[in-house]
This record gives C-alpha cells, sequence and structure tokens, in this order.
C-alpha cells in the first residue's frame, strides 16, 4: 500500500514535469472509435454542464474563457481547438485513465456520467453550432404555505403565459434549507394536475436551538430563476439544551472556563511575582538614596 | 571549603579579579571595531530586506499554501530552544549548589536575553501584516497556543531581564566605586544611576539575594512553559510527525543541547578575547562537556521514541513523512541532526581530550548548527505531507525552498543576537565579580565599604 502512495505519488510528480507532457497522448485503438452513446440535446448538454462544473472546471475553467489554472502541462479549455481536435473516444479514454496532473475518473464518475460531460464539451465544438436550439426559458410561479401544524408545506405553481396563468403540473420542485454555509437540498416533489404538491417536511431533520428552518422552493433549469422561502417554519419544539458544548479549542465565550481560569491565574501569579520583583528593586532603589554619603 | 584571604591578600586579588573582568569594557581594538562594523551592516541588510518583505508581502518568501512555517519559524523555535539554558544554569543549577556554573551564570543569561528577545522577533517578522500585531492582545483567543506563547515569551523576557540585572546591582556599584574618570562620564553616569546606590550593607544585599530566589524558582515554571508552549504549537495540531505525545519533553530536552553549546561557543570567545584563562578555566570546559554530553543522551532518548515508535507502525502518512526523513529527500539533513548533533558529541565528549575548550568548543558548534537543521526537519517535511492529497496545484506550492530575502531576514536574527551579546559583553563584566570574588574568600566588607567616603 505504502510502496503505491509513493509510486503514485512519484508518477504524479513526473507529470507535472515539462518534460513528460509533451503533446502527444496515445489512446489505445479501440478507445478511437468509441461513439457517445448520449444523445447530443439540451438536457443532456445542461446534465453535462453539472458534471463539468463540479470535476473540470477547477483546472479546465470556464469554457471558452480560457481561465484554466496554470498548470504544467496546462490543461486546455473545454472551447479550444486543441480540446476538439479529439474524438468522443479519445476524451473518454483521457477523462477515464487520466494522467499526470489530470486525474482519474473512472472511479469517481459512472460512464453515463463521463459521456454526458463529452457530450456538454461538444457544445463547445464549432461544428455543432445552431444544431442545439436553445428553447426560451418558461415562467413559473410557486406559493406556498406551511400547512397541517408544521408538518408539510403546500405548494401551488403555475406558469405564467403572455395572456394567462395556468396550473403547472407534473413539474418538479425542488425544496432546499437555508444552512450557514448555502442552501442544503432536502427533497424534491412533483406538482399533479392541478398544479398543487404537499411537501413533507422530515421529521429527522438537524435544526437550530430554536427548532426553526428557512425553506426555499425552486422549479428546475427550464424556467427563469424563482424562488419562494418559507420562512421561520417551526420544525421542532425549541431546545435549550441544544446548545453547542464548551470545547478546548473554541472561541473566547465557547471555551472551556477551566482553561481560561488556569490560562488567567498563572498569568496574574507570574506577573504578580514579577511585581513584587520590581517592587524590591524599588525599594532597593529608595534605600540607596537614603544612604547616599 | 573556601579559604577566608587576610584583608592585604583580599584587597590584592579583588585588584586583579576587577581588572581581568572589566577587560571587555575596555578593549578597543581594530578587531572589535570590525566586528561591530559587521554586525551593524548584517543587521541593516536584514532590516532592509524586512523593509521589502512588508513593502511586497510574504510573497516574496518560499511559504506557500502547503508548507506554511518555514525557515522564520524553524529559526524562532531554535532561539526559543537556546533561551531556556538560562533556566537551566542561572536558576536549577544555582538552586542546587553547583558552585562550577557559577562563573557562567551570566553568560547564560546574556544568551537567553539575546535568544528570547529576538524569539519575539521573529515572529513579527514572520507576519504579513506586523502592524496589525498588536490585535493578537485585544483579540486574542486564549484557547489559542499562540496567544499561551506570545504571553509566556513575553514573560521570560522580563524574568530573564530582571535575572540579568539583580546580580548586577552589586557589580555596577564596584565599578561606579573604582572606575571614576577611567571611561567616558556618560557611561560611568550609567553605571551610578543603574547601581540604585547600593553599599553593601546587609540589608540591600539581603533584598537582592531574596529577590533573586525569588525569580530563579519563578523561572522554573515560566521556563519549561515556554518551550512546551512552543511545542504545542505543533502537536496541538493534526498533522504526520506532529501528532505525538512527547512534543513537550522533547522539545525541553533539546533546547538544553542547543542551549549548552551556544553558551560554550560565548565562554570560548570572550575566554580568548577577553584573556579570561583562569576564570573559564578549563574545569569549566571539561564540566560543560560532560553536561552537554547528559543533556544529548536525554534528547536522544526522546529522539528514539519519537522515531522508533512511529517507525515501527508506519501508518499510512505517518509513513510517507518517516520515509522521506530516513531515505528520501530530507535523509542527509536528518541524519546530519541525529549523528552531528547527538550521536558525535555523545561518543566524542567522553573522551577527556576533547572535552578541552577548543575541540569542545568545535565539537559543540557542530552540534548548535545540527540544532537549528534540527528544528527544520521538525517544521518543514511534516508540512509537505499533509494528510490530502496534494493536487491540481503549480509545483512550487508543494515543496518549499526558501528564497533570499527569506534567508537573509534569517541570517539577521543570528547577527542580531550577536550584537545584542556584543553591546552587553562591552558594557557588564562577563562573570558576577562579587559572586566570584566571594568565592575566592574576599569578604563583602573589603569590596564596598573600602570605597565608601
Amino acid at each position: 500500500m505504502k510502496k503505491t502512495i509513493i509510486i503514485g505519488i512519484a508518477f504524479w510528480l513526473a507529470g507535472l514535469s515539462p518534460a513528460f507532457g509533451a503533446d502527444n497522448w496515445p489512446v489505445p485503438e479501440e478507445y478511437n472509435v468509441m461513439d457517445n452513446p448520449v444523445e447530443f440535446n439540451n438536457q443532456n448538454v445542461r446534465a453535462g454542464r453539472d458534471i463539468y462544473d463540479k470535476n473540470c472546471k477547477s483546472c479546465h475553467g470556464d469554457p471558452g474563457n480560457y481561465n484554466a489554472l496554470p498548470l504544467v502541462p496546462p490543461p486546455p479549455d473545454a472551447a479550444s481547438e486543441i480540446m476538439q481536435a479529439n474524438s468522443d473516444g479519445q476524451l473518454y479514454y483521457k477523462i477515464t485513465i487520466g494522467r499526470g496532473a489530470m486525474p482519474q475518473f473512472e472511479t469517481t464518475l459512472g460512464s453515463d456520467d463521463i459521456w454526458r460531460a463529452i457530450t456538454y464539451i461538444r457544445r463547445f465544438d464549432p461544428r455543432n453550432e445552431g444544431k442545439l436550439v436553445e428553447e426560451a426559458l418558461r415562467k413559473g410561479k410557486i406559493y406556498a404555505l406551511v400547512g397541517n401544524y408544521n408538518s408539510t408545506i403546500d405548494i401551488v405553481a403555475e406558469e405564467e403565459l403572455t395572456d394567462n396563468n395556468i396550473p403547472l403540473s407534473n413539474t418538479t420542485i425542488f425544496v432546499r434549507a437555508k444552512k450557514t454555509f448555502g442552501n442544503l437540498l432536502v427533497g424534491s416533489i412533483t406538482t399533479d394536475e392541478n398544479g398543487r404538491a404537499s411537501y413533507a417536511i422530515p421529521q429527522d431533520m438537524k435544526v437550530k436551538s430554536d427548532g426553526q428552518v428557512d425553506f426555499i422552493l425552486s422549479l428546475n433549469d427550464d424556467f427563469e430563476t424563482v424562488t419562494f422561502s418559507v420562512s421561520g417554519v417551526q420544525v421542532k419544539q425549541p431546545d435549550s439544551n441544544v446548545e453547542l458544548p464548551r470545547v478546548l479549542w473554541s472561541t473566547n465565550d465557547r471555551t472551556q472556563i477551566w482553561l481560561l481560569f488556569t490560562y488567567f491565574a498563572a498569568l496574574i501569579g507570574g506577573w504578580t511575582v514579577i511585581g513584587y520583583v520590581i517592587l524590591q528593586i524599588y525599594k532597593l532603589f529608595r534605600l540607596g538614596r537614603n544612604n547616599k554619603p | 571549603m573556601i579559604q577566608k584571604k587576610s584583608p592585604e591578600e583580599a584587597r590584592k586579588s579583588l585588584d586583579l579579579i576587577f581588572h581581568d573582568l572589566t577587560r571587555s569594557l575596555r578593549v578597543k581594538d581594530e578587531l572589535s571595531r570590525f566586528w561591530l562594523f559587521i554586525l551593524i551592516m548584517f543587521c541593516i541588510v536584514g532590516v532592509w530586506a524586512w523593509g521589502y518583505q512588508i513593502k511586497e508581502g510574504l510573497g516574496i518568501t518560499g511559504m506557500r499554501d502547503y508548507v506554511s512555517w518555514g525557515m522564520y519559524i524553524s529559526n524562532f523555535v531554535f532561539f526559543v530552544a537556546v533561551s531556556l539554558i538560562g533556566l537551566l544554569i542561572s536558576s536549577i543549577m544555582h538552586l542546587l549548589k553547583i558552585h562550577w556554573a557559577q562563573p557562567i551564570s551570566r553568560v547564560a543569561e546574556q544568551v537567553a536575553i539575546a535568544a528570547v528577545g529576538l524569539a519575539g522577533l521573529i515572529i513579527v517578522m514572520d507576519m504579513g501584516r506586523p502592524d496589525r500585531f498588536l490585535n493578537v492582545f485585544l483579540h486574542g483567543r486564549f484557547a489559542s497556543p499562540i496567544i499561551w506563547d506570545v504571553t509566556v515569551i513575553t514573560t521570560y523576557l522580563v524574568i530573564s531581564l530582571l535575572l540579568f540585572y539583580l546580580p548586577l546591582i552589586p557589580d555596577l556599584a564596584l565599578m561606579r566605586d573604582r572606575l571614576k574618570g577611567k571611561i567616558p562620564e556618560i557611561q560611568y553616569k550609567i553605571y551610578d544611576i543603574l547601581s540604585l546606590g547600593y553599599r553593601g550593607n546587609a540589608q540591600q544585599f539581603k533584598i537582592i539575594y531574596h529577590s533573586l530566589r525569588t525569580l530563579m524558582l519563578l523561572i522554573i515554571p515560566v521556563g519549561l512553559a515556554i518551550h512546551t508552549v512552543t511545542s504545542w504549537l505543533f502537536a496541538a495540531t493534526l498533522r504526520p510527525g506532529w501528532d505525538t505525545t512527547i512534543f513537550g519533553p522533547y522539545f525541553v530536552a533539546g533546547a538544553f543541547v542547543a542551549g549548552t553549546a551556544a553558551v560554550i561557543q560565548v565562554m570560548y570567545v570572550y575566554r580568548v578575547r577577553y584573556k579570561l584563562k583562569n576564570y573559564f578555566n578549563d574545569e569549566i570546559f571539561d564540566r560543560m562537556g560532560k553536561t552537554l554530553v547528559f543533556v544529548c543522551l536525554v534528547y536522544l532518548y526522546f529522539n528514539i521514541n519519537e522515531f522508533l515508535v512511529p517507525g515501527y507502525k508506519m501508518k499510512t502518512a505517518e509513513g510517507i513523512h518517516l520515509t522521506e526523513l530516513f531515505t528520501g529527500k530530507s535523509a542527509p539533513i536528518f541524519w546530519f541532526t541525529q549523528i552531528g548533533g547527538l550521536v558525535l558529541p555523545i561518543l566524542l565528549l567522553l573522551i577527556r581530550y576533547f572535552r578541552k575548550p577548543f575541540p569542545l568548543t568545535f565539537i559543540a558548534l557542530v552540534t548548535l548548527v545540527a540544532s537549528w537543521f534540527k528544528r527544520y526537519i521538525i517544521v518543514v517535511p511534516t508540512l509537505e505531507h499533509p494528510f490530502l492529497p496534494v493536487q491540481n496545484v503549480p509545483e512550487h506550492f508543494v515543496h518549499y525552498s526558501p528564497t533570499n530575502p527569506e534567508i537573509t531576514i534569517t541570517l539577521f536574527a543570528f547577527f542580531a543576537a550577536l550584537l545584542i551579546l556584543t553591546a552587553l559583553a562591552k558594557l557588564f563584566p562577563v562573570i558576577t565579580i562579587w559572586e566570584y570574588a566571594e568565592h575566592q574568600g574576599i569578604e563583602k566588607k573589603i569590596m564596598f565599604n573600602e570605597y565608601e567616603n
């Protein structure tokens, strides 16, 4: 195990050096002829974009913006000629197996996801220009109320057309809970033919000591961004016992009392003794002045 | 047993001792001017480099995201370590009534003051925004070892200054009595003020003796705390190589090695430069050699614990780190610190010949250099091996190599410490005159009363 890691690090370091990173990256024959089984359509491109943003963007940057990380060898932009010169199969091989600083995604992504990511990369191929007709985003609206003694969120969704609003049926609504660092997806629900849905609030949710949660509802990407917040839902009874425990390494008001006590006792004790000695020196000074011949 | 001398003999003997021990104040030849010139030049260059670093930011150093503690922190730990010798020699050995160590207690205090003062300064130099230094005190987190370290270093510096000053008061009185007209007026004025009108009477001596005792007791917990807390800066962090429980005593033991080696250097220079052969005599060197063997043995014991136990288990991350130390890139430095800094001094200093002043000084110098690299080996390789994989970062983030301004600022600390030592030696006797004289059988009466008008 240890040896594998060391060899792995060595290879990885070798991969970082420019000498190793020449432009040709041989791809086995069987990969060259592979075809992308994923259809080139809006839905797959969108799915591929999510995968790309999560796994590739941190190094390769935003496609077309040429803002990749300055690594050696440089990770090519997804819209660049270098990237697009690869066949689908070659891209698949390079993503799956990796080399040097390019990680191996075999273990982290399923082949479907890899193909979707490739589909997204292909969106920037000049040959695919105009092939995808971007549908205009629809306009939706969500209303919600907390119902049934705080155990459900009752949702009504409708679509805004030019002249009137119609109920939005069979549409997924995403439910997120507001947390300290961003919104956590806690579930989703599909509307019925009347555009209504009733989301059951999970009872095992982690909540703050006041027992309240702010929910944020949103529609999927086919719609213009629209959210509706339901704030201060009393999911659980307020619990004053859910205080964070005092721990040694925390901030001044959260650290353990005995630590503060020890620190200040030592500080005051030590400096009292020093103060006493300085007082003695002052006494010496007074004595010396009185003794002056 | 000390033989009491007759007044006649005592007076003669005191004159000789006083003459010898104030020689450092009088030496003003080409060499000392040149030495001062070199020190001041290097200090100016160091301060200039620091100014450059403040202007350009810490980016001009080799420190990056992974290795964020480099040479500065290694240097800081080294200086804190060296300063601990003040505790060993001027407190513990005094309290244990180990008489041979008395003449070197002032040297030990000089070294302690210079080292701990610089340690504090190095921390400020390692700050990206030194102008915000006061925030450490204003908004410090009392649960953080960094705050403990700041507190305890400040306390130790003050105690060291007091421990240097208190035994100096009778010496200052001696100089005030005997050097009028022989030294520049301003220098005389300084001695006069600092001596606090000391006349050697029982009441005055009692106050000094009593205060000294109090400080010697106080410095023991503070001194142990200063280096234990410094070790906690590392041990309280979850890192391979630092995640160990023996770091406190391990650092304290290492500190005594570095400090003893440093004091031997200073002793030797004083012995040769100020012709103090009879004071820093062969016996003291011999015993310091034995002390060095002893502290090295203790430190070796901790080193074996520190490396054998994790080396036996070779847990994943720990294993990578240790392999790097034993056989990898850091192996040359690692084995130099272990062999040059521990095994060789232990083996060589068992032989009487090598405990003679010059060979001992040379061996101690190697030990001292190894001690510095030992701190480097504690700080840097660990940071190069975090628990999480290092991925997708530029090459220069992964490995640490100090830059020129960084090395200049590090060297500054050494030259500044030597400058402090030089200044102290030029202003005050390097051995406590009254204590030494008393040990030679000269009564306090003769030292002070005689000159009373």
